[in-house]
């Protein structure tokens, strides 16, 4: 259930999840997001790497990133999505506002 | 003489019963030689003429030397050797004439027909004696001799047999490239039948790539032995999208159990992001792994920073990984030792910048290009390590044959119906699809569609907790405290419910059994589907697209009883 967040040296802030991102994870990840110390970040990473399970509101979630950081980062990307997740980034038209890797 | 009695006692402590056949038609010949030999100690059998002889040494297998005269009636000795010698194969008797004859042409005929020696006539004691003790000594040293090539060749037939299964047993579970991928071109000359280096190409999850090239130490058998657990930690690793880290540390430490401590494995363990633009690295005791300019060139070298796999404890492994960003068309290439230490007729190295000579100019596969110029440095020589390369054009990865996740599932056998019924205690918890998921987890078929599974029950799940039941409205998440809000108050009124419940059954149908009906019902009043979320939410929404993703998701979706059941059928094929 960890979410854990780290900024690396280009100035991109990578925030990896764990195996299940849903509505449980709600408060965690806005607290990730919101506690960078930066004014302005180049990108966000989101690693879904461990994640295998998702649900509309972590959608929900990746949206509201964008609308706390609007204007102050301009990247944002979702990497290591498992091809099932993709489909569902896919299904959404979530690869409009964010580049799925 | 004190000699001889010496070599006679050495000949007799290690050939107690020597027995000794004595052939001649006078008995006055035969009793003369016979004092002679029980003299010494040798005991003796006696035959009047050749056919006599032929018959005692088949029966008989203690002889093993015979005394042949030349002359005899029935059978003369020629004849009689001629017949011993092709018919005796499984012990070698060495026959010696005893005859008065001296011309050339019977000596000759005599060891034309087989004969090994001669003693004249009449018998010096000492000749005879020295000269059966010279056979005994060659009838010993062919029976030894004998004796090992039967633990040889019974060795040889073992290990045959064994490479045999070992060699199926690595075709199977080894020469794995689990992807065709259009990115990855390979080459592996293995220098004997078993192979000491490894490539192992898969596909990530998410459409990525990973390579893993690494060489034993050794090769042969002994090496190649390590390769199996490697390729296994490898493959169930890789499925899951583990990172090289994780991957390079199971490896490690599977590897310090497994091997003596003086073997290792130098590898090079990648991962490429689907677009082929990013590189993840572990390298340990490799040579350098070179990325090469699209139009040719080495423009940057990825140095081992690591020792390699199998040397260090669990607590002393670094697994650190560094990532490299490649522009598209950049092409990286990987070898083994076997690459620069290809030696010309006069013993020197191909060496690396020979190597990356061959890279400087653009050609359509670098794998090629260096192996026609190892064998041509190598001018016929013989190979003396493995040698194997493989490059991959860092562009987005294309899989013309992914074996697809669910290649190695079977279909349902039966069809089957799981019931759950959720009341308010159960409802709490806060991994209520999680855990349903996990029941399916075992089903074969259902497995490689969990993940999508998991997000379609969930939103049927949701909308009959949070609407039907809590009673909650969608519109309060359209900004982000509100969002939070929802969940609170999803929470709150979760804790404070005391009755109703869900019930959720999933069941296999289809003429196929190929498709999973999922029911989910709620003890609630059952809600609009219309009022409650409007079609497809607007791309900047952070709500309305559970029931937009039911709908994509599943093949069919049916609403009934006013709201509070709902019906979706998703196919497993």
């Amino acid at each position: 259930m960890t979410i854990t967040t780290s900024t690396s040296a280009d100035g991109s802030v990578e925030i990896s999840l764990a195996e299940t991102f849903d509505f449980n994870c709600v408060e965690d990840f806005r607290k990730a997001y919101e506690s960078v110390a930066e004014e302005s970040v180049k990108a966000f990473v989101i690693d879904f790497r461990s994640t295998h399970y998702m649900d509309s509101s972590a959608l929900g979630m990746l949206i509201n990133m964008q609308k706390y950081w609007e204007g102050r980062c301009s990247q944002y990307r979702i990497i290591n999505a498992n091809q099932q997740l993709k489909k569902i980034f896919a299904i959404s038209r979530f690869d409009k506002k964010f580049t799925i890797e | 003489m004190i000699q001889d009695d010496q070599e006679h006692k050495a000949a007799e402590t290690d050939e107690q019963l020597l027995k000794v056949l004595i052939v001649d038609d006078h008995q006055y010949n035969r009793d003369l030689l016979a004092f002679i030999l029980e003299d010494h100690g040798y005991t003796q059998v006696q035959a009047g003429d050749g056919e006599q002889a032929v018959e005692m040494l088949q029966t008989d297998k203690d002889i093993g030397v015979v005394l042949m005269d030349v002359n005899m009636p029935v059978m003369d000795g020629r004849e009689a050797t001629r017949i011993i010698k092709n018919t005796v194969k499984d012990r070698f008797i060495p026959i010696v004439f005893v005859t008065a004859l001296d011309d050339d042409e019977t000596l000759s005929q005599c060891l034309q027909a087989g004969g090994d020696d001669f003693v004249p006539k009449p018998v010096n004691e000492n000749v005879l004696l020295a000269k059966l003790a010279a056979h005994r000594r060659t009838a010993g040293l062919y029976r030894q001799l004998q004796e090992i090539n039967q633990t040889l060749s019974y060795h040889q037939r073992l290990m045959e047999r064994e490479h045999a299964i070992v060699d199926h047993v690595f075709k199977k579970g080894m020469t794995r490239v689990d992807s065709e991928c259009e990115n990855v071109n390979f080459h592996i000359s293995p220098m004997s039948m078993f192979n000491g280096d490894v490539l192992l190409v898969a596909p990530s999850p998410s459409g990525g790539l990973y390579v893993l090239l690494g060489d034993f130490t050794g090769h042969g058998l002994s090496a190649a032995i390590g390769s199996l657990p490697v390729s296994d930690i490898f493959y169930a690793m890789t499925a899951k999208q583990t990172s090289v880290a994780e991957l390079a540390a199971e490896i490690n430490h599977k590897l310090q159990d497994l091997l003596p401590s003086n073997m290792f494995f130098c590898a090079a363990i990648l991962e490429f992001s689907s677009g082929g633009d990013r590189l993840s690295y572990w390298v340990g005791g490799m040579n350098d792994l070179l990325l090469v300019a699209a139009d040719g060139g080495v423009v940057r070298r990825l140095e081992a920073q690591h020792m390699p796999l199998g040397v260090l404890t669990e607590d002393e492994f670094e697994s650190n990984t560094e990532t490299v960003t490649p522009p598209p068309g950049t092409r990286l290439f990987a070898y083994t030792d076997g690459v620069i230490e290809s030696q010309n007729e006069k013993g020197e190295l191909f060496g690396e910048e020979r190597l990356e000579e061959v890279l400087t100019a653009p050609c359509d596969s670098m794998v090629e290009a260096v192996s026609r110029a190892v064998y041509d440095y190598r001018k016929g020589g013989e190979q003396t390590d493995d040698m194997s390369m493989v490059e991959v054009l860092c562009a987005p990865i294309v899989h013309t044959q992914t074996i697809p996740l669910s290649a190695n599932t079977t279909a349902l056998s039966m069809p089957w119906e799981l019931k759950f019924r959720l009341g308010a205690t159960e409802l709490r918890r806060d991994d209520v699809v999680a855990s349903l998921i996990s029941q399916l987890g075992g089903v074969a078929a259902i497995k490689p569609h969990l993940d999508i599974l998991f997000t379609l029950i969930s939103e049927l799940f949701s909308n009959a907790l949070e609407h039907g039941l809590l009673g909650l409205d969608s519109s309060l998440k359209s900004d982000p405290d509100g969002f939070q809000q929802y969940y609170q108050s999803r929470k709150r009124r979760l804790e404070q419910l005391s009755e109703g419940s869900i019930d959720i059954t999933l069941r296999v149908i289809g003429a196929a059994l190929n498709k999973l009906e999922i029911v989910v019902s709620d003890s609630g009043e059952g809600f609009d589907v219309s009022s409650t979320e409007k079609g497809l939410a607007h791309i900047d929404d952070s709500f309305g697209r559970g029931i937009s993703l039911i709908g994509s998701l599943a093949e069919s979706v049916e609403y009934s009883n006013g709201g509070s059941t709902v019906t979706a059928r998703y196919r497993l094929d």
